[in-house]
């Protein structure tokens, strides 16, 4: 399931009883692998797997939300329609990636900053590295972290969403610790 | 009959609400509510509150200024409370709430060609305030939900009633929508607009809706379709004895010039080159858009990637060189291009000319990492 | 309405009306539970009530009405402040005047309040009845604010907050008749609920020391009716810990 900002339909999904599981991480399940990489997640954070990818929380997932996504290249971007492929260039990844978002929401998120763009290592590679800021309808500023990258198989995508107030600052070493644990 | 009864006796004892609902005159109407059009003026007043606080307001004083001088020519006896906002968004939409706030689109803006087609559009949009539509609307979806429950109920279907109600609440209804156009029409005429131009404000947006194979935008959703109305128009316009008027193509873009050129950045980012492409490839396109446009039509063909693309993506860059030289992202573009293709040599001349003449680029980190790649021959 | 708290609410209704729980009881800051007296306020005041108030009509369509929603704001108001003296359980005898705060105070404030629908809708989340494995979050209940609203503190003196929000859905008769008939149909027509939502903010660390809330079924509270307004706040604040300093000892324990 996608994860989106809007994570009701989330909640939604919950209430009709499909209840997906919960695992918390203890200190002999922080290695994660999976056919297309391997990560350390940090203890005592929930996880969840799902059909999109690995999401992680520790105080619930509107306070703060990681997940890590591999997608192949084909109909690697649904909303608009695009694939993606193992010689993009990380400013043609992290322009896709944004314009996936956007198109994501309702509104196309008008009030969406970049704070920051630019590439970064990471595993040996050189990934796209986004921190972007929107408001919710309700007036609440939203922090996200995005990095990504390609390989011959697919697009790999972490990212970090959390309240500006308070929550994204207080975890955001949290999530950099997991990115630089990643392997593909 | 037994199971008519029930929906009878519903429909009797949910009173329909059945006060004259009566348009305004001018401002002085503005100021007496009547206790259920002022819950809608309440409501209106709060999602005003929200869409400024949301950042999905666009920032033109002067082009907002400008609009508002337009409603003010259609609506002159209301003394300019008749507001006018832009919504940042390249959709196709214009919206008036029930107090007069009158909402229009940057995407609907930048298309439209001059300010009789601009006017055209908030014309429309200001009947369905002074017509009190929002609120003949609202008070036809409580009635037909109270009877359409009790009608559900005897049918057997709990909630239709909720279905119909939904189903009206986007947009009003098509009878609403032919008097805001003829209303409207009329409005345009007596400000001395050139009338003929409003079938235009239509057509070339039809044009639009069928070569990207939408379904009609929301200002459309409830609207008789397009081409209905473009039939309704140009049966009014033909009927007027002259239809020349003023059309204020220079000044309209001179207000939207700078807008023009951001749509097409706005939709590029969203990955919506076809709309790029349906703008840039009309003819005549390069008489409205700067020469610095050459590049965004470069982009466009670049992101659609179909045969022949690359070329053409090419071409049109080295043309926004030519013609805009000044024009940074151009270089940049070409840049991309050379490196993909292993020709260091051009590519490091194309970015070392892009970083000189926007040597803050919000890209520059990208740039000098793939300059780096190029000279370590990565 | 803000969008957040929406989603909270429908949460609560949805929990309430589907009969997965009675109202989720009060949460208290693990800090509090270990300790009763660690957490001593010396000045709580109410920060901006948000009451929406709408009509359901016959067919299901819900519209505010603003008078009502600021009627029913000034008697949960008056219910707060006077709850002492009718043997209720509250302690805050001002509010903040948001008229002497500078814009950007406003905004920041707003932003909290913001923050406060979302951890009380993230609260919800974690105490849904298939959502075991959360509601350790309700155990160690431990979340904050941050400390963004210390202004409060150095400007006004104010060591705490109380915070509510709610909504009263009240039925037009048309609803009313329609459900009459309804049943006799058998079918159940919605006719309605009141919903208030308490929480208690430290301005010093931003920490969320006690959140509630209060849910009644159609007909069982009128937040335009000021008596209702108290009966309901009364019920809100039945387990507020007081947290007052040494010289109202007597509503520490908020018993």
């Amino acid at each position: 399931m996608k994860i989106t900002a809007v994570t009701i339909v989330l909640v939604l999904v919950l209430l009709s009883g499909c209840a997906p599981t919960w695992v918390k991480v203890d200190n002999t399940g922080r290695n994660y692998r999976n056919e297309h990489y391997s990560i350390t997640l940090p203890a005592g954070w929930m996880r969840l797997e799902s059909d999109d990818g690995l999401i992680l929380s520790k105080d619930g997932i509107l306070l703060q939300i990681i997940s890590i996504q591999f997608r192949p290249h084909k109909d690697t971007f649904e909303k608009i329609k695009k694939d993606s492929s193992a010689t993009m260039l990380p400013s043609e990844l992290a322009q896709l990636s944004i314009a996936e978002l956007k198109a994501s929401q309702e509104d196309n998120l008008p009030s969406l900053e970049i704070l920051h763009n630019a590439p970064v290592g990471l595993g040996g590679r050189t990934v796209f590295y986004d921190h972007l800021r929107y408001k919710t309808k309700a007036g609440l500023r939203m922090d996200m972290e995005m990095r990504g990258v390609v390989d011959n198989s697919g697009f790999y995508l972490l990212k970090y969403s959390a309240p500006t107030l308070h929550y994204f600052e207080r975890d955001r070493q949290t999530y950099e610790a997991l990115t630089e644990s990643l392997q593909l | 009959m037994r199971h008519i009864l029930p929906a009878l006796a519903i429909a009797l004892l949910t009173a329909c609400e059945t006060t004259p609902i009566t348009p305004m005159q001018g401002y002085e109407d503005m100021q007496t509510l009547a206790p259920e059009e002022s819950r809608l003026w309440y409501s209106a007043a709060e999602l005003d509150q929200q869409l400024q606080k949301s950042g999905s307001l666009y920032k033109d004083e002067d082009l907002r200024a400008y609009l508002e001088a337009v409603m003010h020519k259609l609506y002159p006896e209301y003394d300019g409370a008749i507001t006018v906002r832009i919504v940042d968004s390249p959709s196709l939409n214009a919206f008036a709430l029930p107090n007069g706030s009158i909402y229009i689109n940057t995407g609907m803006l930048s298309r439209l060609e001059n300010e009789a087609q601009v006017a055209t559009v908030l014309a429309h949009e200001g009947v369905h305030f002074t017509n009190k539509h929002s609120w003949k609307q609202r008070r036809n979806v409580k009635n037909t939900t109270a009877f359409s429950t009790g009608f559900g109920m005897v049918i057997g279907i709990p909630g239709l009633g909720d279905l119909i109600s939904l189903s009206s609440i986007y947009g009003y209804s098509k009878d609403l929508e032919r008097e805001a156009d003829a209303d409207g029409f009329r409005r345009l005429q007596a400000a001395g607009y050139d009338v003929s131009q409003a079938p235009v404000t239509f057509e070339f947006l039809l044009a639009e809706v069928e070569a990207l194979d939408i379904d009609e935008p929301y200002f459309f959703s409830t609207h008789p379709a397009l081409e209905d109305r473009i039939n309704n128009f140009r049966e009014l316009a033909r009927q007027q004895a002259s239809v020349n008027g003023y059309k204020g193509a220079e000044a309209y873009r001179s207000h939207v010039d700078k807008l023009q050129l951001e749509l097409l950045a706005d939709y590029l980012e969203l990955s919506q080159q076809q709309s790029v492409l349906l703008i840039l490839e009309r003819q005549g396109a390069f008489d409205r858009y700067p020469p610095s446009a050459w590049y965004y039509l470069g982009e466009a063909y670049r992101l659609r990637n179909e045969a022949g693309d690359t070329e053409r993506s090419v071409k049109a860059y080295q043309t926004a060189i030519e013609q805009s030289p000044g024009f940074a992202p151009s270089y940049r573009a070409l840049g991309l291009y050379y490196m993909k293709n292993n020709d260091s040599l051009q590519a490091e001349n194309y970015f070392s000319k892009y970083l000189e003449l926007q040597p803050d680029a919000q890209d520059r980190d990208y740039i000098e990492y793939y300059r780096t790649s190029l000279k370590s021959g990565e | 309405m803000s969008h957040q708290r929406g989603c909270s609410l429908l949460l609560c209704i949805t929990l309430v009306l589907a009969g997965c729980a009675s109202t989720p009881s009060a949460r208290l800051h693990y800090t509090i539970k270990q300790d009763p007296g660690s957490r001593p306020l010396q000045q709580v005041v109410l920060l901006p009530i948000d009451l929406d108030v709408y009509e359901l009509s016959a067919g299901g369509v819900r519209e505010e009405v603003p008078e009502w929603s600021s009627s029913a704001e000034s008697s949960v108001r008056n219910a707060l402040l006077v709850s002492k003296g009718t043997g209720g359980n509250c302690c805050v005898t001002r509010e903040v005047d948001t008229s002497s705060l500078t814009p950007d105070e406003r905004e920041a404030l707003d932003e909290h309040l913001a923050l406060f629908n979302t951890i009380a809708t993230n609260e919800m989340w974690a105490s849904l009845p298939y959502n075991t494995a959360w509601h350790f979050k309700a155990e160690h209940f431990d979340y904050t604010l941050g400390d963004g609203l210390g202004f409060l503190k150095d400007k006004y003196g104010l060591d705490g907050g109380l915070v509510i929000t709610g909504e009263d859905v009240v039925s037009s008769s048309g609803r009313k008749t329609t459900a009459v008939v309804g049943a006799v149909f058998g079918i159940a027509i919605p006719l309605g609920h009141s919903i208030l939502m308490g929480g208690l903010v430290d301005f010093s660390t931003g920490d969320l020391l006690w959140l509630n809330y209060e849910v009644s079924g159609a007909g069982e509270a009128d937040l335009r009716d000021p008596a209702s307004c108290l009966e309901l706040a009364n019920n809100l604040m039945k387990d507020y810990p007081g947290l007052l300093s040494a010289d109202s000892s007597s509503d520490r324990t908020g018993k």
